[in-house]
């Protein structure tokens, strides 16, 4: 499931744009829905985008 | 943009997206859009090298917030382009619960939407288009025949109907397929499918909301038990179109706040498989289309005893 990737993946949001054109900006936002962390944010087109993760600790 | 149409012949809303037309069709493995997009890779729906579970809005949506009210999106369930529902790990099948009960609360509270519709069509046999795992939502302006027959049904029963029905099918257990604390799944009595199963919570839920977290993973449970089964009854992916039927919504004239009393609905999960055999399928022809009478070639009964073999392999 994770990607032997050195860049951003999904849920983890450095905040900069990925390669692939989702506009990360600082109005993205994180919530906890239940056992999962989503975080919304926008294709490069505008439409939304959410991604839902499995919440993990954070040191 | 859509446009509705009412057809006041069969009183029911007809949805005109004639840019769903150009929508991509069964595109090649190195194409599909609903894969992670991998570095240097073509880009696709998902800017992401890796995901666990994505919604998104479709790209060729039949319902949009501006014209006609509503909403489409698309929920991706892995970035795993292989496999189906049945095969996710059991973890992420639960994670899906919490993602079906986020965008059904979250679609549902707008003024506009009258009836959320989260719903799997999985196989070409059923008009998919894309094979990435992937489910989808529609949240409808309006509401839909099916809802509201489901409603004058709790009239004509007075009660909830899902919880009358499945008194009956546990009362009677000729049907029934899987058993648990909180969830049951069953051929309907009535079945219009060869195949059709029902997966209803035992007690009265209108809907995702009001499900305790024990019972979503309950409910992922027996949904995937009831994928890999029917994967096992012709040894073969077995298409299907999947649709849980909930509470109407916020915009519905009549509709009730979760945890309302008042609040109309039941949570179940209705497969309906257009395999009649192995190999036939199930054409809705003169009966079904002139008349709105399905002509089933099995009974729900012999259907039930091929089921519970079938997921007795699985389970092997």
């Amino acid at each position: 499931m994770a990607a032997e990737s050195e860049q951003p993946t999904a849920g983890e949001g450095s905040g900069a744009a990925s390669e692939g054109g989702a506009e990360r900006s600082l109005s993205d936002e994180r919530e906890r829905v239940g056992p999962l962390e989503l975080l919304r944010t926008q294709k490069a087109d505008g439409r939304a985008l959410l991604l839902f993760s499995r919440a993990r600790e954070r040191p | 943009m859509s446009e509705l149409r009412f057809n006041d012949l069969r009183g029911e809303q007809v949805v005109y997206a004639i840019h769903r037309q150009d929508r991509t069709f069964l595109p090649d493995r190195e194409h599909c859009p609903l894969d992670p997009t991998k570095p240097g890779g073509p880009e696709t729906e998902i800017p992401f090298p890796s995901f666990e579970i994505v919604v998104f809005d479709n790209r060729f949506p039949a319902f949009e917030a501006h014209a006609p009210g509503g909403a489409a999106e698309v929920v991706v369930y892995t970035d795993e382009h292989d496999g189906s529902f049945g095969t996710l790990s059991p973890d992420r099948a639960e994670d899906l619960m919490w993602v079906w009960r986020h965008r059904y609360g979250e679609l549902g509270a707008r003024t506009d939407v009258d009836y959320v519709m989260i719903f799997e069509n999985r196989g070409v046999e059923v008009g998919v288009t894309l094979h990435h795992p992937h489910g989808q939502i529609y949240a409808y302006p309006f509401m839909p025949p099916v809802p509201a027959a489901e409603r004058a049904a709790d009239e004509r029963l007075g009660g909830c109907a899902p919880c009358e029905l499945l008194r009956r099918e546990l009362s009677d257990g000729e049907r029934v397929l899987i058993e648990r604390e909180s969830v049951v799944a069953y051929v309907p009595h009535a079945a219009r499918w060869a195949y059709e199963v029902h997966v209803a919570m035992r007690a009265h839920r209108p809907s995702l909301l009001e499900c305790e977290p024990a019972e979503l993973r309950e409910l992922a449970e027996v949904l995937q038990t009831l994928a890999r089964g029917y994967d096992a009854l012709f040894a073969r992916p077995f298409p299907y179109v999947m649709v849980v039927h909930q509470a109407p919504t916020t915009g519905a004239a009549g509709s009730a706040p979760p945890g309302s009393p008042k609040r109309q609905g039941h949570l179940h999960v209705e497969f309906y498989p257009p395999l009649r055999t192995a190999e036939k399928l199930k054409f809705l022809a003169g009966s079904e289309q002139g008349a709105g009478t399905f002509i089933a070639d099995t009974l729900p009964e012999e259907a039930a005893v091929t089921l519970r073999q079938a997921l007795a392999r699985a389970a092997g």
